[in-house]
């Protein structure tokens, strides 16, 4: 690995959310989930015979 | 802190999408299509292509000249850099490098019985798509411009589980979920329960033994962060379990879906098998779309095992805080029934939700099982010919159950599967993996004729689909050395020793008692 990464990878990347996610919390994430499958629902619902 | 980048890229690469839909739109492809053997893909090659390559356009412009000023807007809209990236990487591997990969895999011909090579070393495109973004974050650094959405791809996992509870139907959930519940329970208590006694025996901090626990034994990264509170772990303490998480879940991401082929397990086995033996969520969908890409069977068993998992994951939580608190005087007085509650992971909500409204039959027929629902009327060019039959009658004698037995000469007699119930006792059959290959391919080609696919439930596939393909190159690209490496010393060992005993001893009870279909 380059030095350039280890460096970037020592430094804090993002001032919101984790490394893994960019929610507050793994709550947060579950609960866009669920609203980005909700919505999906709907449109399948709506959109496909 | 900004983080849109003033950049090219998601702008070029939108061109790209679009300028390859339009060269498949118009034919100019056919060639390549037709070598790559990839024409059922045209209608998703040119949708997707059209579709995110024109978003990819717009909001690269957005991002290239565009003045950006720290917000919202700016948090969110820099994201679409990254998911347009995975999903370049995603379309790429998907369309064209593991079908190039199996053509030339191919053409060496069958090397162990009648799997080709790409087959039994599983590379396909999940599999393609995870190494891609394992190279990508190691070897070139992700894009800073799409540094910010690439942590979007545990969303589109989540995002793909909820959506899979709208393929379960009741009876399935049910016979699968008594099965899951007696091994997964039996597996996540054990494992649990070694890891706290070997992390004793060789006087590992309480907080590392409570954390590394919840990971080797529920559900990996997402329990391990979900325990690290209650067990008061360090940073550190979290990062050498996630890392051994990582080490050993990639480890058997890999060499689950081969041992699988080397042992022809059926899809409700190797399902069985992946959802209770492999420690990460992410890492089970991998492997189980590692062994049967060209269809869900295996997705679907092994993600009600890892749901089944993960529904266990309060329990630990309130054990390991029982647990921890007998044994740290200066810990703080824990609520356990607010632990519960705030552990309780909202997407397996999600995920029962789903079931419940699939289950009502707004998505499809009442009587849908799998999305597909049962209607034998069929034209005479879709009864099972005479050669079939011939076949079929060849093989009788291997059956010996009675039900099978007299479902296979209601299909003999008839030439077409008589009842659903007749339908889900052949499919059985199939997966029980007794019969010849053609008479396999024939009882599924009977099973075809009668089954039909509600065009909203195919949809859902499709969406789940490209969801967890985006979630797992995104999964790639979290996966670093340095993070492997913090596996190392204590923790190493005791994961090594829980993760080889439950994939063993899991595999012995798969192949003991498991063998009926879904």
């Amino acid at each position: 690995m380059s030095e350039e990464t280890k460096n970037t990878q020592d430094k804090p990347k993002f001032n919101r959310g984790s490394a893994l996610t960019i929610f507050k919390s793994d709550r947060h994430e579950d609960l866009m989930a669920l609203v980005f499958s909700l919505l999906i629902a709907l449109g399948v619902y709506f959109f496909v015979d | 802190m900004v983080y849109t980048q003033k950049h090219p890229a998601l702008f070029l690469i939108g061109v790209s999408m679009v300028t390859i839909g339009t060269l498949a739109h118009f034919g100019l492809m056919d060639g390549l299509i037709n070598y790559l053997a990839i024409k059922k893909m045209m209608g998703e090659i040119t949708t997707l292509s059209y579709l995110f390559g024109s978003i990819a356009i717009v909001v690269g412009l957005w991002h290239w000249f565009g003045k950006h000023k720290e917000g919202h807007l700016d948090y969110y809209l820099s994201t679409i850099a990254g998911v347009i990236f995975i999903l370049a990487i995603a379309m790429g591997v998907r369309w064209f490098l593991a079908p190039f990969i199996a053509v030339l895999s191919k053409s060496m011909g069958p090397i162990m019985g009648a799997k080709y090579l790409h087959e039994i070393l599983g590379l396909n495109y999940i599999v393609l798509g995870i190494l891609i973004g394992i190279l990508i974050v190691n070897f070139f650094k992700v894009p800073t411009w799409a540094e910010n959405g690439v942590r979007l791809s545990r969303l589109g996992l989540k995002t793909g589980v909820i959506l899979l509870g709208t393929l379960y139907s009741l009876a399935e959930l049910q016979q699968l979920g008594s099965l899951s519940i007696v091994m997964v329970g039996f597996f996540v208590l054990g494992s649990v329960g070694i890891v706290l006694w070997m992390s004793a025996r060789r006087n590992l901090p309480n907080s590392m033994a409570g954390v590394l626990s919840a990971g080797m034994g529920v559900c990996g990264v997402s329990a391990t962060i979900a325990a690290a509170p209650v067990v008061q772990a360090k940073s550190v303490e979290i990062a050498y379990t996630i890392g051994t998480i990582l080490l050993w879940g990639v480890g058997c991401m890999f060499l689950f879906p081969i041992i699988g082929n080397l042992l022809n397990m059926g899809y409700v086995q190797f399902g069985a098998w992946a959802g209770t033996g492999i420690l990460n969520s992410a890492q089970v969908a991998g492997a189980a779309l590692a062994y049967q890409p060209d269809g869900i069977e295996t997705l679907k068993v092994a993600e009600i095992f890892n749901i089944t998992r993960v529904l266990i994951l309060p329990i630990i939580v309130v054990w390991l805080a029982i647990w921890y608190v007998e044994r740290e005087e200066n810990a703080p007085g824990v609520n356990l029934f607010r632990v519960a509650f705030q552990k309780f992971p909202i997407f397996v909500i999600g995920f029962l939700l789903m079931f419940a409204l699939s289950s009502t039959g707004i998505f499809s027929p009442a009587n849908h099982y799998k999305g597909k629902y049962f209607d034998n009327t069929i034209p005479a060019e879709k009864l099972l010919n005479p050669e079939a039959i011939a076949t079929l009658k060849n093989e009788q004698p291997k059956v010996q159950e009675k039900a099978r037995q007299a479902a296979l000469a209601r299909l003999i007699e008839n030439r077409k599967v008589m009842s659903i119930e007749d339908d889900d006792i052949l499919r059985g059959l199939v997966n029980a993996n007794r019969l010849t290959k053609s008479a396999n391919t024939i009882l599924k080609k009977a099973h075809k004729a009668v089954r039909h696919t509600a065009h909203k439930i195919q949809k859902f596939r499709d969406f789940i689909t490209w969801l967890f393909a985006f979630g797992l190159v995104g999964l790639g690209m979290q996966i670093t050395f340095s993070s492997i490496k913090q596996a190392g010393g204590q923790p190493l060992i005791i994961g090594g020793v829980v993760g080889t005993l439950k994939a063993v001893l899991s595999l012995i009870v798969v192949m003991l008692f498991v063998h009926e279909s879904i």
